[in-house]
């Protein structure tokens, strides 16, 4: 009888820690949902051309790849959630957990903003393995040569140029001074569920925000030409938003 | 007194359960000290066959023991030479009976942070890997069930499987086993490169430092594909196979990584090599076309073949590529580069006593 009770006790114990958990805290699923004109992203394999900039450019996308860090919830009393993430982001992959990220453990609470920066913070982008020392994230690594750290964002295909030649284009974004800061309102309360949200990722913006984006204009070899990958950062301000 | 005897028997009934389900494991004496500097990324290692001592060192044997081929005359050492950073030397390699076969020996070297071999990338796994040239027809000419059967009668090697696996009965999955857990250990760490992340630019001369920024900006941009800090030192990168014009649209049919996947767009992609020893590896490319490194920066600097597949890297730069071919990198550069890849050779390595041939006295 004193054995029954001692397991009884100790499954309770279990169970008890569980409820506890559900109780006090949440979690938030973001899913990045990748877009063209509203149509989800093709990334081909192929140098099909799919896609069309408003300067006239026929294109495709064949890699993308990029990080965001520091995922913060904020509540109205000035209280935020920030776990101090970093996260690649790659659409490519059939494993979907590439293209979310889940924020565990949120206290309860109604939440109303929600930020992040697009690129690896200043603190870890840096020479040499500011971020932990894998095959993801060397295969990121902007050269020493070059001031070190991690590529923001890869993304690279081909365009027929002004010759109706296919060729490549590869924007690379990196650098510290390239990072930007996004920000949403939320309307998000927490109260011991999981839920999820989905930030759309427009990315025509990248082509087609205030600087129209003409791939003849020499996009291939951007890694040191600071005024290019500013073009980027400047029209990447539009390219997330939170449906 | 019953309470007890229930509770002993459920206990060793999970033992006995969970023995069942473990293979056999290293005594913690045998497990052997894997040592890798500490700016090297975590290895790649199967949970189903940790290295141990008794494994790495029958792994060795086999590795330079002509057993494994169908007459006795062909090693895995035959075709990858320590001297030559466990690459060969010719363009291709002479299996049993003088079969040549039509892809250069690739260079073993820090392999426990690899996860696709060969060229095309056919083998997923070390293990795997390990018993491919067993197996060839224009290697050793043998099956991997009858060096298993072989090794299985050997009262050399039969208690030595034993102690490694547990079982003097040989499979094949154990010859893959140990082979993989010596390959798994050849790494190289002790170049002048390595020197850099200690002392940074003082590693190098004047030559060799112009070299590594050619290699490392856009100018020579070979780390878009070699990668850059991380990569070049431990070479696990992700995204390792590449089209880099060594074949027109009709030579690159069938070859390279479409091998194995079958697509039309991965036709002429080769597994990206690593780069380290490469003054010790020539000749170079998966059909061992260039002899020398002089050979290679030609190339790259103006030998480059269209194809469909071409990687973006040579293509978005299409002026460079019409007007010189390739990178159009001068002479001058192309020897600062070499300067370079030699700071990447490492004698410590193929002086290392922990790879020779153990039957050698």
């Amino acid at each position: 009888m004193k054995l029954q009770l001692v397991f009884v006790l100790f499954f309770f114990s279990l169970m008890g820690c569980t409820w506890d958990n559900q109780d006090s805290t949440g979690s938030l699923k973001v899913n990045f949902a990748h877009t063209f004109q509203d149509a989800t992203l093709q990334i081909l394999e192929s140098n099909q051309l799919i896609y069309t900039t408003t300067t006239g450019n026929k294109f495709n996308i064949k890699n993308l790849k990029y990080y965001i860090a520091k995922l913060t919830l904020y509540q109205n009393n000035g209280a935020k959630y920030d776990v101090n993430m970093v996260k690649l982001i790659n659409p490519m992959e059939q494993n979907t957990n590439y293209q979310n990220y889940t924020l565990a453990n949120i206290p309860n609470g109604k939440y109303t903003k929600m930020s992040f920066i697009f690129g690896v913070d200043s603190a870890r982008n840096t020479f040499p393995f500011g971020l932990p020392n894998n095959s993801e994230n060397n295969s990121m690594e902007w050269p020493f040569t070059l001031g070190g750290g991690y590529h923001f964002m890869m993304m690279e295909g081909v365009f027929q140029n002004s010759k109706s030649d296919t060729v490549g284009y590869a924007i690379h974004l990196g650098v510290t001074p390239n990072q930007f800061y996004n920000e949403f309102p939320l309307d998000l309360t927490v109260n011991g569920n999981d839920q999820s949200i989905d930030l759309q990722v427009n990315m025509e913006q990248w082509f087609n925000g205030i600087n129209k984006i003409n791939l003849n204009d020499g996009f291939g070899y951007m890694m040191e030409d600071q005024q290019k990958q500013l073009l980027f950062k400047q029209n990447g301000v539009g390219v997330f938003t939170l449906k | 007194m019953k309470k007890f005897a229930i509770i002993g028997i459920i206990l060793l009934t999970f033992v006995f359960f969970m023995q069942a389900c473990v293979e056999h494991t290293a005594t913690p004496d045998d497990t052997y000290d894997f040592q890798a500097p500490p700016y090297f990324p975590q290895i790649i290692s199967p949970t189903n066959n940790p290295l141990t001592k008794s494994g790495v060192s029958l792994g060795r044997m086999l590795f330079y023991d002509p057993i494994l081929s169908q007459d006795s005359t062909i090693s895995c050492s035959s075709c990858h030479n320590i001297a030559n950073a466990f690459a060969e030397d010719k363009k291709y390699s002479v299996g049993v009976g003088g079969a040549t076969g039509d892809v250069n020996a690739m260079a073993l070297i820090n392999l426990a942070w690899q996860q696709k071999f060969f060229w095309n990338g056919r083998a997923t796994s070390l293990e795997e890997q390990a018993l491919g040239p067993i197996n060839n027809p224009l290697e050793m000419h043998e099956t991997s069930e009858n060096v298993a059967a072989k090794l299985s009668r050997s009262k050399r090697y039969a208690p030595l499987f034993k102690q490694a696996f547990g079982s003097a009965t040989v499979t094949p999955e154990m010859i893959g086993k140990a082979i993989s857990q010596f390959e798994r250990i050849i790494v190289s760490n002790q170049s002048t490169y390595d020197k850099f992340y200690e002392i940074q630019e003082q590693a190098f001369t004047a030559e060799e430092y112009a070299g590594f920024r050619i290699f490392f900006t856009e100018r020579g941009q070979c780390f878009h594909c070699h990668g850059a800090n991380g990569t070049l030192l431990a070479h696990n990168l992700d995204t390792i196979f590449r089209n880099n014009g060594l074949l027109t649209d009709q030579e690159m049919i069938g070859k390279g990584l479409s091998f194995v996947t079958k697509k039309a767009t991965d036709d002429g992609k080769f597994k990206v090599p690593t780069l380290r020893n490469i003054e010790l590896t020539g000749p170079y490319m998966h059909d061992g076309r260039f002899a020398t490194l002089a050979e290679l920066m030609d190339f790259y600097s103006s030998g480059i073949k269209q194809n469909a597949n071409l990687d973006i890297n040579f293509t978005k730069s299409p002026e460079r590529l019409e007007q010189y071919g390739g990178l159009g990198l001068t002479s001058t550069e192309k020897q600062q580069v070499i300067a370079f890849l030699k700071t990447l050779t490492d004698t410590a390595f193929t002086h290392n006593p922990a790879y020779q041939n153990p039957f050698k006295k």
